[in-house]
C-alpha cells in the first residue's frame, strides 16, 4: 500500500491463495488492513472479495499465503478463534438465530460463561454496550431477533461483532438487504467505528457507497488484485478495472423489427421492486436484462411467469393477462429456464423423456394416456436439434454436464411452443460450445416470431446476444437501451449506480 | 373474536397444552356431573393414575425437548425403551445388583444416544433416516437380548416400585418415580435457560449455518444431546420395567416415540428448530393422558378415542403455525 504507515496495520495477508475445485478464487492477494481506514474491496462477481475476506475472518483458510495480525502471525481455525483475537466479519446473508434474543445472538458464540453457568446479567451489560457503539442501546433486548425487521437485524449482527474487541471489522455487502433510509445509516455508523480506530473492509458493488466510505481500494478481478487506488479516484478507473478485458465479441444481430408487441408490461411491479417496470417485447426480439446480484433481475422474470407475487400493474402475452400463476402463463405459451437446475429448474431424476415433455405433456396424448413411440421420436428429435448430448432417454439428467441440463430445459420450450421465453441466466456455469449453440437456438427460434428476456451476470454475452439490454438497480429498472448503444463500462456504472434517471423503455 | 385471534398470537406457547388441560377436565367433569354423578372425573385416585401414565412420555419427551429445539428428531426411542428394558432384566436375572443392572440399561441408553449423535454428525445424515435405521436395530437388539420372550426378574424393592402408589401417610401423594421424573425435568429446564449448552441447543436448531459461523460446537453439542435423548429412554425404559411388574417386555415401546413427538410439538416445540420448552412438553404429555383417561371415562370407544387424540394434535400444531407465521 502507498502509506507507509506500518506501526498501524493491525492485519496483513501475504500471497494468499485459495482454489475451489477447479477454480482459482484468489490467486496470490496480498493488502494491509490499517486501523482507522476503510479499505474497500470492489470487482464484479465472483472476482474474489468475499473469499478474501473470509480467509481473513477465519471463515475459509487459505492455500497458501501468511497473514500477521498485529504483527504476530495469525492463522485462525475458525471464526469463533479469530473473533477473540479481534476480527470480525458480517456476512452478506444475515446470520441471525431468529428464535434467539437479541442479546443471545449478540454475544452467540462467545458466552463467557462461569463454567457451564451463563452470566446473564453480563451478556446483557455487554449487549448493551455493543448497541451503544452503533447509537442503538434502545433496542430490545430480549426481544427474539427474528421478530425485528431486517434492517434491525444487521444493526444485531454489528453489534455481535462488536461485543467482543475488535480491531478489524469486515463488512460483505452489508447493505445489500437493507433500505435507502437504513443504508445511509450505516455508512454513517461505519464512518463513526473508522474514526475509534477500527480498521474496516467494506465489500460493496454499489459504486457510490464505496465512493463515499473508501481511503483505500482494492480492485480484484479473477482472484487477483488488478490495482490499489486511494480516495478520490474517479468511477469510470474503478468500473474500467472490474470490468478490465476489452469485449469478447462484437455484437451481430440479424433481427427484423416485426412492430408486434408480444409481451407488454404496464405499471408491472413485481414483490419487493421500487418502482414499475413498463416495457413492451415485440416478437423478434432479445431483451437483456443485466445486474448485480439482488437487482431484481431473477424476480422480475419470476413475476412475469407468476411464480412470484406481483403487487401492481399488468402482464400481458398477445394480449392476454399473465403472471398470476405459473401454470396458467404456461399455458399461454411462456417458457421459463430457471438460473438454478437443481433447485427448481429440473427434475432430474425422472426419465429425459419425462423432462422434456413435463410442460407439455398432452401433446403426445390421446385422453392423457400417452403414446410412448410418438413421445419418443419426438423427444429424440428436440434432443438432437439442441445438440444435447444424453445417454437415453430413459435415464434422469442428473449425471448429465451443465450445458446438456441447460440444453434439455431449453428443449422442454421448444417441446411446448413457447412464444416467450424467459431465461434466467441460462449459460452460467456451463461451458463455451453449449453456449454458443444456446446463443444460436435462441435467436433462430426468436427469429420465427418469439421473444426471449434473457437475464445474465455476464455482460458481454448480453451485448453480443441482445437487441436491447434493460439495466437493473436494487429493484428498479435504470435504464433500457438498444445493446449497440451500450458500452460493457456503461451497463456497469449503471448497475451499481442508484442514481441515474431511468429512460423510457 | 379477532381480538381474541390477535391474543393468542402473541401468547406464550405454554398456554396452549395448558388451555388444552384445562378445557379437557372442564368438558370430562361437566359430562360426569349429568352421567356420572357418583364418580366425579376430578378425583386423587384419577389423578394418580395420569400422573403415572404420563410419567413414561414425560421422561421420554424431557430429552425429545433437546432434539427438536436443536433442530433434530430421534425416532429410535421407542426400541430403545424396549432394549434398555430387556436390558435391565436380563442383568437382573444373571444375578447382578439392583444399581449395576440399573447403571447398565442406563448406559445402553447413553451409548445408543451417543451412536445417534455420531451419525447424524460425522456420519452427515438426516436425523429421521438415522433414527428410522437404528429403530429398527435396537428393536432387533432386544428381541436377541430376550430372546423374543419377556423377560421376568428378581428386582429389588426400590428398582420395582418406582411407579407404585405412595403408603398413604407420605408427605407427598406421588409415586417415586414421578416425583424423579419433576426433578429431572426441574433440571432440563434449568439447563436449557442458565447453561452455555442450553443456549447452544436453541442457536443450532434456530439457524444452524450462523450458529457454526459464530464459532459454536455444532458437533460435539448435537452428539450430547442425543446421548441425553439415550439416557431419558432408558430411564422410560426403567419406569416401564417398573409399569410391567419388574418385567422387561421386547415389543415395548412401539409407538412410543410418536407419543412423545406429540407431547413436545403440542407443548410448543417446532419440527423446524429453535423451539420447545420443558415445561410445554411436559403440560404436552400431561394433555395426551388426561385426554385419554377422560375418554376412558366417558366411556368412548377406543377407535374413536384414537381419532380424537389425532384431531386433537393436528388442531393444536395447525393454531401454532398460524401462531408463528401470524408474526
Amino acid at each position: 500500500m502507498a502509506h507507509a504507515r506500518s506501526s498501524s496495520i493491525v492485519l496483513s495477508a501475504r500471497a494468499l491463495e485459495r482454489r475451489f475445485g477447479a477454480v482459482q478464487a484468489l490467486g496470490g492477494v496480498s493488502v494491509d488492513l490499517v486501523a482507522g481506514r476503510v479499505h474497500a474491496f470492489v470487482g464484479a462477481h465472483g472476482a474474489g472479495k468475499s473469499t478474501l475476506a473470509r480467509i481473513l475472518a477465519g471463515v475459509d483458510r487459505p492455500d497458501q499465503g501468511t497473514m500477521r495480525l498485529a504483527d504476530v502471525p495469525y492463522a485462525p481455525l475458525d471464526p469463533a478463534r479469530a473473533r477473540a483475537l479481534g476480527v470480525a466479519m458480517v456476512h452478506q446473508e444475515l446470520s441471525i438465530a431468529p428464535h434467539l434474543s437479541v442479546v443471545e445472538n449478540i454475544v452467540l458464540g462467545d458466552e463467557r460463561a462461569r463454567g457451564p453457568l451463563l452470566r446473564r446479567r453480563d451478556e446483557a451489560r455487554r449487549a448493551r454496550e455493543a448497541l451503544a457503539k452503533l447509537g442503538r442501546a434502545d433496542l430490545p433486548l430480549e426481544k427474539p431477533a427474528g421478530e425485528l425487521p431486517t434492517a434491525i437485524q444487521q444493526l444485531v449482527e454489528l453489534a455481535r461483532a462488536l461485543a467482543s474487541d475488535v480491531r478489524v471489522l469486515l463488512l460483505d455487502e452489508p447493505t445489500s438487504s437493507l433500505e435507502r433510509e437504513d443504508k445511509l445509516r450505516l455508512l454513517a455508523l461505519v464512518e463513526h467505528l473508522r474514526s475509534q480506530g477500527l480498521a474496516i473492509a467494506w465489500i460493496g458493488h454499489h459504486l457510490d457507497e464505496v465512493l463515499r466510505l473508501a481511503d483505500d481500494l482494492l480492485v480484484l478481478r479473477d482472484g487477483v488484485v488488478v490495482a490499489r487506488h486511494q480516495r478520490g479516484v474517479g468511477a469510470d478507473e474503478l468500473v474500467h478495472g472490474m470490468s478490465g478485458r476489452a469485449l469478447a465479441s462484437t455484437p451481430v444481430h440479424a433481427r427484423a423489427r416485426t412492430g408486434t408487441p408480444l409481451l407488454s408490461l404496464q405499471g408491472f411491479l413485481p414483490r419487493r421492486f421500487r418502482a414499475p417496470v413498463d416495457l413492451e417485447v415485440e416478437a423478434g426480439e432479445i431483451v437483456g436484462l443485466a445486474g448485480l446480484v439482488g437487482a431484481g433481475r431473477s424476480r422480475l422474470l419470476r413475476a412475469i411467469l407468476g411464480a412470484l407475487p406481483h403487487e401492481a400493474g399488468v402482464s400481458r402475452l398477445a394480449g392476454l393477462p399473465i403472471g398470476r400463476d405459473p401454470r396458467r402463463s404456461v399455458a399461454a405459451g411462456v417458457g421459463f429456464v430457471s438460473e438454478d437446475r437443481k433447485r427448481d429448474g429440473l427434475c432430474l431424476q425422472i426419465p429425459i423423456s419425462d423432462e422434456v415433455t413435463l410442460a407439455a405433456p398432452g401433446r403426445e396424448a390421446t385422453l392423457g394416456v400417452l403414446h410412448a413411440a410418438r413421445r419418443r421420436s419426438r423427444v429424440e428429435g428436440l434432443v438432437a436439434q439442441v445438440r444435447a448430448k444424453v445417454a437415453g432417454l430413459h435415464a434422469g439428467a442428473a449425471t448429465l454436464s451443465g450445458g446438456n441440463q441447460q440444453k434439455l430445459a431449453l428443449a422442454r420450450l421448444l417441446h411446448m411452443d413457447a412464444k416467450l421465453w424467459l431465461l434466467d441466466d441460462p449459460t452460467r456455469g456451463i461451458d463455451v460450445a453449449a453456449k454458443h449453440d444456446i446463443h444460436r437456438l435462441v435467436r433462430a427460434r426468436v427469429a420465427e416470431g418469439r421473444a426471449a428476456l434473457v437475464a445474465s451476470s455476464d455482460i458481454p454475452e448480453l451485448l453480443a446476444w441482445c437487441d436491447r439490454i434493460l439495466v437493473l438497480s436494487r429493484g428498479r429498472v435504470v435504464a433500457v437501451r438498444a445493446a449497440s448503444d451500450w458500452t460493457e463500462d456503461e451497463i456497469l456504472a449503471a448497475a451499481t449506480s442508484t442514481s441515474i434517471a431511468g429512460e423510457a423503455a | 373474536m379477532k381480538r381474541l385471534l390477535e391474543a393468542w398470537r402473541g401468547s406464550n406457547p405454554v398456554l396452549a397444552p395448558l388451555l388444552g388441560l384445562v378445557l379437557v377436565v372442564l368438558a370430562a367433569t361437566l359430562w360426569g356431573l349429568s352421567e356420572k354423578p357418583d364418580s366425579p372425573f376430578l378425583s386423587g385416585y384419577r389423578a394418580a393414575l395420569v400422573l403415572k401414565q404420563s410419567a413414561i412420555v414425560a421422561t421420554g419427551a424431557l430429552g425429545m425437548t433437546l432434539v427438536i429445539a436443536a433442530g433434530g428428531i430421534d425416532l429410535a426411542i421407542g426400541s430403545l425403551l424396549a432394549l434398555c428394558s430387556v436390558v435391565l432384566a436380563k442383568a437382573l436375572q444373571g444375578g447382578h445388583s439392583g444399581t449395576e443392572a440399573l447403571l447398565l440399561a442406563l448406559a445402553t441408553g447413553v451409548g445408543a444416544g451417543v451412536v445417534h449423535g455420531l451419525l447424524v454428525t460425522h456420519g452427515r445424515l438426516a436425523p429421521f433416516i438415522a433414527t428410522l435405521g437404528t429403530m429398527l436395530l435396537w428393536r432387533g437388539a432386544a428381541e436377541e437380548v430376550s430372546a423374543q420372550k419377556k423377560l421376568s426378574s428378581d428386582a429389588p424393592d426400590w428398582l420395582a416400585s418406582l411407579l407404585d402408589p405412595p403408603a398413604t401417610d407420605d408427605l407427598l401423594p406421588v409415586a417415586t418415580g414421578v416425583l424423579l421424573v419433576l426433578l429431572a425435568a426441574a433440571a432440563m429446564a434449568w439447563m436449557l435457560a442458565r447453561t452455555v449448552f442450553g443456549r447452544r441447543i436453541y442457536a443450532i436448531g434456530s439457524n444452524e449455518a450462523a450458529a457454526r459461523l459464530c464459532g459454536v460446537p455444532i458437533y460435539t453439542t448435537k452428539i450430547a444431546v442425543y446421548a441425553l435423548m439415550g439416557f431419558f429412554a432408558a430411564a422410560a425404559g426403567v419406569l416401564e420395567f417398573n409399569n410391567l411388574n419388574a418385567q422387561g417386555n421386547p415389543s415395548s415401546g412401539a409407538g412410543y416415540e410418536l407419543d412423545v413427538i406429540a407431547a413436545v410439538v403440542l407443548g410448543g416445540g417446532s419440527l423446524s428448530g429453535g423451539k420447545g420448552s420443558i415445561a410445554g412438553s411436559l403440560l404436552g404429555a400431561l394433555l395426551m393422558t388426561t385426554l385419554r383417561s377422560a375418554c376412558i371415562y366417558a366411556e368412548v370407544a377406543d377407535p374413536l378415542q384414537k381419532m380424537l387424540v389425532g384431531a386433537i394434535i393436528l388442531v393444536a400444531v395447525a393454531l401454532d403455525r398460524w401462531r408463528e407465521r401470524a408474526r
